[in-house]
């Protein structure tokens, strides 16, 4: 295309768009940040980015390839992608991760959805601050070893400076840094690319937005009930994100957004099971044991299985035990001594819970799915 | 001070430091070296029949081999303590040397070439008969921006990324049981927090797990600092299934791979208190 079909083209383009726009279709709108076009559901705010890693498109569209490169994995079978796919919201729908060298994850990969706007971005690590320092543990981890590259420093550069389009993206994203291919500048691209993954565009959002028919009459009621006092779920699952584990750009983030549902309680002190003791297995302090973050809940019903650990099957199974007072309640008649107590239970009548099911399934963003800015730019193989 | 007394010095000084320097009253070089032994044998990737180690009959296949050492100081006779500043090297800054016996030959997958086997730094000048030092990455240094770290601590093996700090040690070995298994060894602080929510250079651990060492008797132009395996494994059977918490043992507070481990470094574990080390000794050079 050139000349003035390009043009045509492009005002023909910008006319849909602006139509879109106007009738509350929610198409993106593009928002100008330092140096990047974000490209942002209506409504939704420039993210914050680090002061050490600007947004700039080549930068992202590096961490693209990278997120797709299986060249990251010490055995170059595993990519990022290996189990973070897009047609599942970058989940895996696995209860427990699988790694490059064949280790089960302890807990399941969580999907990557509107993470620029998180301040938490695993199960139940307080200490890991942005999404460039998180790279490094599938990186770098040896329990379990996901991508198993810790001390591959210069095979991995080798293999991606031999590369035809790698040198030319990364001395473009990293003007005169003597050290292109670190793990620091991989951590940096990947971190660019997945504040991009943005996700605001379901049918919920069309509601918000004012259109009325976005939602099902079941679902509208599930909105209210999902916002209830007496269910509660927006207790935590809070705001943009539906999570509180996130915070709006320039404020302060919650900085313990990490809570004990009473899933388990295996000695009637709360115990989890050892692989799997929440925060606790960081912090040393019993009473982080079985403390998760909360996970945010858009495409949540693209994300099966649910819990750290995957072992809650149906979104119909988790309303279930949030009803009964958490899971240990269910099954031992007392909860968790060290349950939240945000997790009280609910009376819920199978109208409803059918309702609550019918909104969790209308924040399911089917342009974020297939998105093919966010798809491999490799060919399929 | 007279001649004789100057020429004494001089002479301890020399004995003392292993590039033999002298004199002055400016810091005086000194040199420690490093062993990696398991019992009788010396360490090395290539032996990848692996060693006949702790209580059970599979033998320790090497992986990996390298640790941290920080607050190295030199004791006179009157028990005074004189730190030793380290040079600034690819192996030494941040306060800390890392020692690296793995040459990522063999099954030491992620490995360097190079190894470092020996600390050079400078002390006061004194005349000196100990040695102290401990293991591991001081707190002030452990929670860097690693990305942006230079060596010693811009190691991604190293690295301990969970905590956002270091493994103080990294001792790998692989098992041949009826599935192969790698026995991590990774020593490092833990019970993490970050004092300012979102600033990990704000992290501290609650459990910090810093082995410490200290020879009465030191002669650093005679003898090295040994690790030896056979006596940090001693009460390890890598013949059982792992009883639980991370393959091997990644200092988890109830992990049960670290209850026999830890006290021969003189670490607590659990009930067991802190005692002294036992896994490091002196040897000829």
């Amino acid at each position: 295309m050139s000349g003035d079909g390009a043009r045509i083209a492009r005002a023909a383009l910008a006319a849909a768009a602006a139509l879109v726009a106007a009738c509350g279709g929610g198409a993106p709108v593009e928002q100008e940040g330092p140096g990047y076009t974000w490209v942002l559901p209506q409504g939704f705010p420039v993210p914050e980015v680090p002061a050490d890693n600007p947004m700039s498109a080549v930068k992202v569209e590096l961490g693209r390839r990278l997120f797709y490169d299986v060249r990251l994995s010490g055995n170059q079978t595993f990519s990022c992608a290996s189990c973070h796919k897009q047609e599942l919201a970058f989940s895996d729908g696995r209860a427990r991760g699988l790694g490059s060298t064949g280790m089960l994850h302890p807990r399941g990969p969580q999907p990557l959805v509107n993470l620029a706007y998180l301040d938490v971005y695993t199960w139940a690590n307080s200490v890991v601050p942005s999404l460039e320092i998180q790279a490094l543990v599938p990186m770098t981890g040896f329990d379990p070893i996901e991508l198993g590259i810790a001390g591959y420093d210069e095979e991995v550069a080798a293999r991606l400076r031999a590369d035809p389009a790698y040198p030319a993206l990364f001395q473009a994203a990293f003007p005169g840094d003597s050290h292109l291919y670190s793990y620091l500048n991989i951590g940096k691209a990947i971190a660019a690319f997945e504040r991009t993954l943005i996700s605001g565009n379901s049918p919920y959002d069309g509601y918000q937005r004012g259109d009325s028919t976005a939602l099902t009459a079941s679902a509208r009621r599930g909105l209210d009930l999902f916002f209830s006092d007496r269910i509660g779920c927006a207790r935590c699952h809070s705001g943009l994100t539906f999570t509180d584990a996130a915070s709006t750009p320039g404020a302060p983030g919650n900085p313990f957004p990490f809570h004990n549902i009473g899933l388990y309680d295996l000695d009637g002190q709360g115990a989890y099971p050892a692989d799997g003791s929440g925060l606790m297995a960081l912090t040393s302090r019993p009473e982080d044991m079985g403390k998760f973050r909360t996970p945010p809940l858009r495409n949540v019903a693209v994300t099966a299985p649910f819990m750290h650990d995957g072992s809650v099957a149906t979104l119909s199974e988790v309303i279930d035990l949030f009803a009964a007072g958490g899971r240990a309640r269910m099954q031992n008649g007392v909860p968790s001594p060290l349950q939240s107590p945000l997790v009280q239970g609910f009376a819920i009548t199978p109208e409803e819970k059918a309702d609550l099911l019918a909104f969790l399934e209308a924040l399911t963003d089917e342009g974020f799915l297939t998105d093919p800015r966010f798809a491999s730019p490799f060919p399929a193989r | 001070m007279n001649r004789m007394q100057l020429a004494a010095l001089a002479t301890v000084a020399t004995l003392f430091t292993a590039c033999g320097s002298s004199s002055d009253t400016g810091p005086q070089p000194v040199a420690i070296d490093f062993k990696a032994l398991v019992g009788t044998q010396t360490f090395s990737c290539a032996d990848t029949a692996g060693y006949a180690i702790g209580t059970g009959t599979l033998p320790w296949i090497p992986k990996d081999f390298r640790f941290y050492v920080s607050n190295v100081r030199l004791v006179d006779a009157a028990g005074v303590e004189a730190p030793v500043t380290l040079d600034a090297s690819v192996w030494q800054g941040y306060g800390v040397a890392l020692l690296d016996f793995e040459n990522g030959t063999g099954n030491c997958t992620g490995g360097t070439v190079e190894t470092n086997k020996s600390i050079q730094g400078t002390v006061a000048p004194g005349s000196y008969v100990g040695l102290k030092f401990d293991v591991g990455v001081p707190t002030a240094s452990n929670h860097l921006n690693v990305q942006a770290a230079n060596p010693p601590l811009a190691n991604s093996a190293m690295y301990w990324s969970w905590t956002t700090g270091y493994k103080f040690m990294k001792i790998d070995g692989l098992i041949n049981r009826a599935t192969p298994f790698t026995f991590n060894f990774h020593l490092g602080s833990t019970g993490c927090t970050l004092a300012t929510p979102g600033d990990f250079t704000t992290a501290s651990c609650t459990t910090l797990n810093v082995p410490s060492a200290s020879f009465a008797a030191f002669n650093p132009t005679t003898q090295a600092v040994a690790l030896d395996l056979a006596l940090l494994f001693a009460a390890t059977n890598f013949d059982t299934a792992d009883g639980g918490g991370a393959p091997g043992c990644m200092s988890g507070a109830t992990d049960p791979e670290c209850a026999p481990i830890f006290p021969k470094l003189g670490l607590p574990f659990g009930t067991t208190p802190a005692g002294s080390q036992a896994s490091f000794r002196l040897v000829t050079k």
